[in-house]
């Protein structure tokens, strides 16, 4: 296991957790574009988890509040293949799980002022999240 | 009720008359109109991570605005999404390998997404005052 104080290499993988609802079982692209979408507040960038800190890439849903980490996918990809779309991959420790970053380009400031980059740009994550993902525990059903 | 809309609905993708989707995911109004009223018990930090909940009055919102799509023949969205924000959002796929989305941010608020690789884009705010 990497130390998170280590730096990101390009043969790591990093892991993006995605809400059950945004899955689309069955579909030739089973997840949604909007799976990688920043929040409001995340200026800094998107939420990942580098693969090489944690025991499992499913030791990422620690992040998550207990009842809601059964719905959560699980996808893995390669930081090389984030570094070939121009995306880079930056720690940002947290105290709930080792080995949390962010993807620094992927911030809300960002999306919203070039959408059409981020349109193009979203359709290819989807495609990289769906070549290594996890199921859920729990299949989607009510939030709550 | 979303007259501000009203220029719009040409964007939307319509059911040919030989009633073929011309190969496209089409989705279905009821499940629709399910998938908003279970958005209803989408209170603050519905996934675990902070997102917001979805306003009551958004969700009426959204589904006064299904109602005008459906009088206007547009084809069901290919699904309905929640999003972080408090937001519910509309995804149509295009015939061309392209998407519609229209995420409703507000009562009779929404923004407007088109996309087609390697065509056109285009992004449209409907029904936000405009201020001086």
């Amino acid at each position: 296991m990497k130390d998170e104080d280590e730096p990101v290499t390009p043969d790591e993988s990093v892991v993006r957790l995605v809400w059950g609802a945004f899955l689309r079982p069955g579909e030739p692209v089973p997840v949604q574009p909007v799976a990688f979408k920043p929040r409001d507040d995340e200026t800094d960038g998107i939420s990942v988890f580098r693969a090489a800190c944690l025991n499992d890439p499913k030791d990422a849903l620690a992040a998550m509040t207990p009842d809601k980490r059964a719905r959560y996918a699980i996808a893995v990809i390669p930081v090389a293949e984030l570094l070939a779309l121009g995306l880079s991959v930056k720690p940002a420790k947290i105290d709930a799980v080792p080995g949390h970053a962010v993807i620094p380009e992927l911030n809300i400031t960002a999306v919203k002022s070039d959408r059409a980059w981020w349109k193009v740009l979203q359709l290819q994550l989807v495609e990289l999240a769906a070549k290594n993902l996890i199921p859920p525990a729990e299949p989607p059903t009510d939030a709550s | 009720m979303w007259a501000n809309a009203t220029p719009i609905l040409p964007k939307f993708p319509r059911l040919p008359l030989n009633g073929a989707s011309d190969g496209v995911h089409v989705g279905d109004w009821s499940a629709c109109l399910a998938d908003l009223d279970r958005y209803r018990a989408y209170s603050d930090d519905w996934d675990g991570q902070g997102a917001k909940g979805i306003p009551g009055d958004l969700i009426d919102s959204a589904t006064e605005l299904v109602g005008l799509l459906r009088s206007h023949s547009v084809l069901p969205p290919t699904c309905v999404l929640p999003g972080f924000g408090g937001t519910v959002g509309f995804e149509w796929d295009t015939a061309e390998g392209g998407s519609i989305t229209l995420e409703i941010i507000g009562a009779e608020t929404a923004e407007f997404e088109l996309h087609i690789p390697d065509g056109p884009y285009e992004f449209l705010k409907i029904g936000e005052p405009v201020t001086a």
